[in-house]
């Protein structure tokens, strides 16, 4: 029965059409196993919390620490010595105001003596006792002295005063620069503390870019890896392998859980979801025959096929009708060409030979009136009389003459006019078709371009788009074929392993009971003696033929003569026979009751022998009763 | 939880059952079950073949009435 099973497990597998042995799968799976635990641990290595040490730059903290230390060192040092230099030029400039003052005294001192000079001297000028004048002058001396040593005292005052501003400046600029130097060793401190502070100060960025990268890589390909694992898995070999080791240790129910998954990935084929076999055999043929046709008449069709017409017709129309535009117009070149030919051979030669003619007359005529000026002008032998009708002919003969020169004036504006038609026609008509031609031959040689263009395209696309179908067509016959191999459904091969793996499941139920002293058999048996069995419709009842090998009960009240048989006793036939029982209920209403109870509880017999004792020990004894 | 073999069923109705033997029919899951009394003794007079329904998480149980559908289990058990 097994074998039965495992056969038509792979007849889903080949329903399913899958074509890659388990063998290939199971080995392409450890690859990608073995692959994937390689890049899990490398992902885990560098996503692990102890990668940071890797990042973390040691050096460049020691380094930061070290010039902490010594920025703080060099503040204090530049502190002290700006407190030194502020005392300097607090000194100096207490200096610097005392010898300004100092100044100002003896520049008011020298004003005092100049006024006092100019007062004596002015007093020396206006006196006349002598004596009093050696006064005066002698004070003047004196002051003048005093005066002279005035000035020297300015002067020295003055150098020792820019000798204090200068030491000032200097000091001023030397408490600046240290003021600026302290600074920017502060902000420099404030900026290597943050840093020994922040612990990503010292990660090597570079190097963790490479990693996050790397860290990127391993997660796609392992993306990749799983989403082939998952192809793989979900294969129906591969599934129909899993199903069939379940039944080798006699795990049915996830067994027929695989199976029905592979039933699901069948059901997703072609002609596979179609419930009946029946329907599936009445209509099959007429699709394989419809499906072959299309595609038989699809191929040939391909085969007929122009693609570099098919496309380009509405630009090969438009080729053609310009085409038969420059015809046209070639055809009105040629009319306008003969009417010019007929106009220069015919009309105009006509009118010409018109012209010399009037001409010739015309030149007669002048002869004849000459002769008749002569005549006239030498008056020999005239009457009156004749040269009154001399005069009358000579006028007469003027007159002709002036009409035949209105005529030949006439057959030149005649001339004239057929030059301009020809004119016209030459050069204005003609060019005009011509520059038509043109445009039209230019608009064609366009088309001609884009028509390869075109068809280079449409040839590509047409092709690849019929190729496309026609694969499709022979996909769907092909699938035709395939279903037709198989003389069940899915859904059939599927109920026909539940019930085989169910009846295997109750002889296991079976072997289990007789491991607990329990013989389902020999309970029904000894509910067919007591006769008693009355269930809520019927009763079940002793069997007249109790003595054979296959128990019997009948249903009292609504059924008669049906069999129970243990499960020992069902062979194959037993399974086809209720295989087609179970055509037939297929028939038949639900068959339960309205009302639904729930289970509110699930316990198990946890020591049969004694928590029910009655069930083994009155069927044991009941069963032994009735043997 | 589901319904096995050898497990005693308690139900919205307070009646208790013993689960005898299990079968599959029509994709359905069917079980022969004796009925038990108060004592924990069972109704020899009493058994029953419920088909399972799961809804969610819960489990519920029909009795299967018809002759012909009880027919066809009778088989399978």
């Amino acid at each position: 029965m097994q074998a039965d099973i495992l056969k038509k497990i792979d007849v889903l597998v080949d329903m399913a059409g899958s074509s890659v042995s388990v063998d290939t799968l199971q080995a392409e799976l450890n690859e990608i196993e073995k692959e994937s635990d390689k890049l899990n641990r490398e992902l885990s290595l560098l996503t692990s919390d102890a990668i940071n040490v890797k990042y973390f730059k040691a050096s460049e903290k020691q380094v930061d620490e070290n010039i902490k230390v010594s920025l703080e060192s060099k503040i204090r040092k530049q502190e002290a010595t700006l407190d030194e230099l502020q005392e300097e030029i607090d000194s100096v400039s207490i200096e610097e105001a005392k010898l300004h003052d100092s100044i100002n005294v003896i520049k008011e001192k020298i004003s005092s003596s100049n006024e006092y000079i100019v007062a004596l001297s002015e007093r020396i000028a206006t006196i006349s006792d002598a004596t009093s004048l050696e006064r005066y002058k002698n004070t003047l001396e004196i002051e003048n002295k005093r005066l002279e040593d005035l000035n020297l005292l300015l002067n020295k005052k003055e150098e020792e005063y820019s000798i204090v501003l200068e030491k000032l400046n200097y000091l001023d600029l030397a408490r600046k620069e240290i003021y600026a130097k302290l600074e920017s060793d502060k902000e420099q401190l404030v900026e290597t503390k943050a840093s020994l502070v922040n612990p990503t100060s010292y990660v090597d960025e570079d190097l963790k870019k490479i990693d996050e990268g790397r860290i990127d890589e391993i997660t796609k390909h392992i993306l990749e890896l799983d989403k082939r694992r998952i192809e793989i898995i979900t294969d129906p070999a591969m599934i129909a392998e899993e199903a069939k080791k379940l039944i080798d240790v006699n795990d049915f129910i996830n067994a027929l859980s695989k199976i029905k998954e592979l039933v699901t990935i069948v059901k997703e084929k072609p002609y596979m979801n179609i419930l009946s076999q029946k329907e599936l055999d009445s209509m099959l043929p007429e699709e394989f025959e419809n499906a072959s046709n299309i595609r038989d008449e699809f191929a040939a069709l391909i085969d007929s096929k122009d693609y570099n017409i098919t496309d380009s017709s509405v630009i090969l129309e438009r080729i053609e009708y310009l085409k038969k535009q420059i015809a046209y117009f070639e055809e009105k070149i040629r009319k306008a060409q003969e009417e010019i030919s007929s106009l220069d051979t015919n009309d105009f030669v006509i009118l010409n030979e018109k012209l010399l003619e009037t001409i010739k007359v015309s030149e007669k005529l002048e002869l004849s009136i000459q002769d008749y000026e002569e005549i006239i002008a030498n008056g020999e032998d005239k009457t009156p009389k004749r040269r009154g009708i001399l005069n009358s002919a000579f006028q007469m003969k003027q007159k002709d003459l002036e009409n035949v020169y209105m005529v030949i004036e006439s057959y030149k504006k005649d001339q004239k006019d057929l030059i301009k038609r020809t004119y016209d026609i030459e050069a204005i008509e003609i060019a005009s078709y011509e520059e038509s031609i043109k445009k039209l031959k230019d608009e064609i040689e366009m088309l001609n371009n884009a028509l390869a263009e075109v068809n280079k395209t449409k040839d590509v696309l047409a092709m690849e788009n019929d190729k496309k179908k026609l694969k499709e067509l022979d996909d769907a016959v092909k699938a035709i074929q395939h279903r037709q191999k198989y003389n069940a459904t899915p859904n059939e091969i599927f109920d026909e392993i539940e019930i085989y793996l169910g009846s295997v499941d109750d002889k296991e139920i079976k072997d289990s009971f007789g491991d607990l002293n329990i013989d389902l058999n020999d309970t029904i048996v000894e509910k067919i003696d007591d006769s008693q069995i009355i269930e809520d419709s019927f009763k079940i009842k002793n069997s007249e033929n109790k003595d054979e090998v296959i128990e019997s009960v009948e249903l009292e009240d609504s059924i008669d003569g049906i069999e129970i048989q243990s499960m020992s006793n069902i062979n194959s036939k037993d399974v086809v026979d209720l295989q087609n029982d179970i055509n037939e209920f297929s028939k038949i209403d639900d068959g339960v009751e309205n009302e639904r109870l729930k289970v509110v509880s699930i316990e198990p017999i946890e020591n049969p022998n004694q928590e029910n004792p009655f069930i083994i020990g009155e069927y044991k004894d009941s069963n032994d009763e009735v043997d | 939880m589901e319904l096995q073999i050898n497990t005693i069923i308690t139900l919205s109705n307070n009646e208790k059952y013993i689960i005898l033997s299990e079968a599959t029919f029509f994709k359905d899951k069917y079980f022969r079950a004796i009925k038990m009394d108060e004592a924990k003794g069972i109704e020899s007079n009493n058994i029953v073949i419920f088909r399972e329904e799961i809804d969610d998480l819960d489990i519920y149980v029909r009795k299967v009435i018809d002759d012909n559908l009880l027919e066809q289990l009778t088989k399978l058990f």
